[in-house]
């Protein structure tokens, strides 16, 4: 596997909507997001916009997996 | 009163369904200020807690946002607030003067069923591993971790994000195939 197929596969872990949380109940990055270089960081946060963009599209009520998962805390 | 305002209007008398729908239309916006922020600040973690906090804000009546926009001006602003405050808590030099475009940020516009016709018809044209990985990934990605997801699968984790991988690659081609280029995505 090349470095850029290594980079690719960190930052579509990074393209989830799900998060672990901390003590205080703080969302906190996936791990592979602190792997990635300063332009992987960048590429991340466009890849983030188009993955929610498709989400949203493909959802019947336009909600992204970011909406989706912030509604599952509302409890 | 605009869309988003109505929305915010609704939400105050702790209408999920309205938040919800408030969140689509502002959620966009937030993420695309955090860019300048995002080599030291994971973004989903700034924005996810953000609408949190506005939801948390709608329910207390003492504090009433006016104005046009005023909630999504809200929850910029405690977006940059949250980011700023991560880069502290990390010893990272904090940028200056972050105000400048806050205000110039519009709310999403309406759905757009034409891309959404074109994404699905791209979804159906994609078999085997890679449609179930990001389907899987679409419809429950919200709620389990990847490693779930790729256990349920009976794939390593690894596999699914190369299938995921594949999948995107193969949607985004089929789209340029559309005329659809990868930009429009990215706006």
């Amino acid at each position: 596997m090349s470095p850029r197929d290594d980079e690719e596969l960190l930052i579509e872990a990074t393209l989830t909507a799900h998060r672990e949380r901390d003590a205080d109940g703080f969302p906190v990055a996936p791990p592979q997001w602190w792997d990635l270089s300063p332009e992987g960081r960048d590429l991340a946060l466009q890849l983030q916009l188009a993955a929610r963009r498709m989400e949203s599209l493909l959802d019947e009520r336009g909600w992204s997996s970011t909406v989706k998962a912030v509604m599952e805390r509302l409890g | 009163m605009n869309e988003v305002d109505e929305l915010w209007a609704r939400v105050g008398g702790g209408d999920r369904e309205a938040f919800g729908d408030w969140m689509g239309r502002v959620e966009r916006p937030i993420r695309r200020s955090l860019s300048r922020f995002a080599r030291n600040v994971e973004p989903e973690v700034v924005v996810q807690e953000t609408l949190l906090r506005m939801w948390l804000l709608a329910q207390n009546r003492d504090r009433e946002l006016t104005g046009a926009d005023a909630s999504l001006r809200y929850a910029l602003r405690m977006a940059r607030n949250l980011a700023l405050n991560e880069m502290r808590k990390r010893g990272r030099e904090v940028p200056l003067n972050e105000d400048d475009d806050l205000e110039q940020t519009p709310p999403d516009p309406p759905s757009d069923p034409a891309l959404a016709r074109a994404i699905r018809d791209c979804l159906d044209r994609l078999a085997g591993q890679p449609l179930k990985a990001i389907r899987a990934r679409i419809e429950l990605g919200h709620q389990m971790a990847d490693k779930v997801l790729a256990q349920m699968l009976g794939m390593t984790t690894n596999t699914l994000l190369q299938n995921i991988v594949r999948a995107r690659r193969q949607i985004a081609d089929c789209l340029e195939g559309k005329g659809i280029p990868r930009e429009e995505f990215i706006r």
